[in-house]
């Protein structure tokens, strides 16, 4: 832990798509007001509102930890879903077991995890069958 | 591009009471799955989609669209609409198809 870090929590709804998204832009404001660069600000935007999404469409909710330093911004996401089955497959692009209703509502594409990886620097997802998810991922400022 | 030049340009009606002076549109991108949106557009982009739902005003948000144009009439609910104008966001709606839209927009930028 950096002394000069930055650090917000949120918790997020389960199964509420009205106020999916609330956190990430969040996150996006405070980055923003902290002169993180732009690029950087947009790769943290993709890769939390994805994790936010699967937390609503997938296991009822969860928390967003970030953690922000001069070099680096950290994101830890958690749940206490039903866990991934295969971590392999859901990283596919176009892999998904969101349901018709999701997938009406312009989701459950399988581009959730292939995003986040896409947009980070670094990324390690740790799943449990009927116990959780867990992610963490870092985008480098520097 | 401003906002009333997408307008005139599509047809289309302002649903939003978010300001749009200043607003200067700069490119386009047409999905309707909001993932690939929200990796593909771009900031100061005019998003063209058929999903009225309320995320499109998040997707807007996070990607710093110009504006959301919301193709073939689609309907829009008020708690949408009201969602974008607390987040700044601004949505015009149309009956055009969204490559009628495209094509409008792409002459005129």
């Amino acid at each position: 832990m950096s002394d000069n870090s930055y650090k917000l929590h949120f918790d997020i709804d389960g199964e509420d798509f009205s106020v999916a998204g609330e956190a990430s832009s969040n996150i996006k404001k405070v980055l923003g007001k902290l002169g993180v660069p732009p690029a950087v600000v947009r790769k943290v935007a993709v890769a939390t509102y994805e994790g936010e999404i699967n937390m609503v469409i997938h296991a009822d909710g969860g928390t967003i930890d970030v953690e922000i330093t001069p070099e680096c911004v950290k994101i830890l996401l958690k749940d206490k879903g039903p866990g991934i089955a295969s971590i392999e497959q859901a990283m596919q692009e176009g892999y998904s077991t969101a349901t018709e209703e999701v997938r009406n509502l312009g989701f459950g594409a399988g581009m959730g995890l292939p995003n986040m990886q896409k947009y980070t620097d670094y990324m390690n997802v740790d799943s449990v069958l009927g116990v959780g998810t867990t992610i963490e991922m870092h985008v480098n400022i520097k | 591009m401003t906002i009333k030049d997408i307008i005139t340009a599509v047809g289309g009606e302002m649903l939003t009471t978010t300001p749009i002076d200043g607003v200067d549109a700069k490119g386009c991108y047409v999905c309707d799955l909001l993932s690939l949106a929200m990796s593909k557009v771009s900031a100061g982009d005019v998003w063209i989609t058929v999903q009225a739902n309320v995320n499109i005003a998040a997707v807007a948000v996070l990607t710093e669209a110009a504006c959301v144009l919301i193709a073939e009439g689609m309907n829009i609910e008020d708690s949408v609409i009201a969602k974008a104008n607390n987040e700044g966001v601004i949505i015009i709606r149309t009956e055009k198809n969204a490559f009628e839209c495209a094509m409008a927009i792409g002459k005129s930028l």
